[in-house]
């Protein structure tokens, strides 16, 4: 699976929706399930299964499921 | 007789931070005992003033724990008030992303995985902001300097600051426990209007929080 392929398994397990489809212009504002706290949960999802430590500075800019895409990609 | 000619609003500054600190507790508590802070970290008092002093020192912006969000009140050299304010998503990034994320940074881990446990409860509680609206929070003035208008003083000092970068700006917004009349009295006199409530009828959230229920209020600009 590639990174989009992967992030959206994570996606659909943390955001509690089989069919969700992510995109790279996706925000939270798009996602129902999308709190505080299941982001949270996502990052650490994100972490775990790219094997990656992704700081504070880096999180915080994040706009968009593409930014999250492009840091993933980056990182890996 | 406290002469309010004498009292000044300016923008806060890094000595001010053990004031922040202060005022940002004090409001949490909202006239109680309980600190919701304290209870969704399961930290005492003194741990969650180093928490914060941490995050005040992470430098960043757009949500409450920043210097650059508050303004303070200054009497003869002495802090006697103080509250903060940004623009809801201005930078297109929700400020629960960053209030979360610096505490995640900060906090210790247990105290962090008690946070998300609790938040899962809480969550329903506090009102969602509305976006590109100017948020007031963290609102404190000592006692004896209440009744002055102060709150209004900064009210204003935050307006003009926000709309001096935010032109479009269309309204100004609160989140006050359905509990607390006194403040929210205060505020429909300025002509705040309730836009959203909540009510958690969950019993484990009065162990958490002053209330449990919230208002968003809002005025129109």
């Amino acid at each position: 699976m590639n990174i989009k392929e992967t992030l959206q398994e994570i996606f659909r397990t943390v955001f509690e929706d089989a069919e969700l489809q992510i995109n790279e212009e996706m925000t939270a504002n798009d996602v129902s399930n999308w709190t505080s706290l299941t982001h949270l949960i996502m990052i650490e999802k994100v972490e775990n299964t790219f094997k990656i430590k992704l700081t504070l500075k880096e999180l915080i800019k994040l706009k968009k499921v593409g930014d999250l895409m492009d840091l993933i990609q980056q990182k890996s | 007789m406290k002469d309010r000619a004498d009292i000044i609003v300016r923008k806060a500054k890094s000595t001010d931070i053990p004031f922040l600190i202060s005022a940002i507790i004090e409001a949490d508590k909202s006239g109680t005992n309980k600190s919701s802070y304290c209870s969704l970290l399961n930290i005492t008092e003194s741990e969650l003033s180093d928490l914060l002093r941490k995050v005040f020192e992470l430098e960043l912006d757009g949500f409450e724990f920043c210097v650059s969000s508050f303004c303070v009140l200054e009497y003869k050299n002495e802090l006697v008030g103080a509250s903060a304010s940004w623009i809801e998503y201005e930078n297109d990034i929700p400020s629960w992303q960053s209030r979360m994320l610096s505490i995640r940074e900060e906090a210790n881990p247990d105290s962090f995985s008690h946070l998300l446990k609790m938040n899962e409860t809480a969550a329903n509680l506090i009102p969602e902001r509305t976006h590109f609206s100017l948020q007031i929070e963290s609102v404190y003035i000592i006692p004896e300097f209440r009744g002055m208008g102060l709150f209004k003083f900064m009210l204003d000092f935050h307006y003009k600051n926000s709309i001096i970068h935010f032109k479009n700006l269309h309204s100004i917004e609160l989140v006050v426990y359905d509990n607390n009349v006194a403040a929210f009295n205060a505020y429909s006199k300025l002509g705040f209007n309730i836009i959203k409530k909540t009510k958690l009828n969950n019993q484990s959230i009065n162990n958490i929080f002053p209330s449990n229920g919230m208002f968003l209020i809002s005025k129109s600009v």
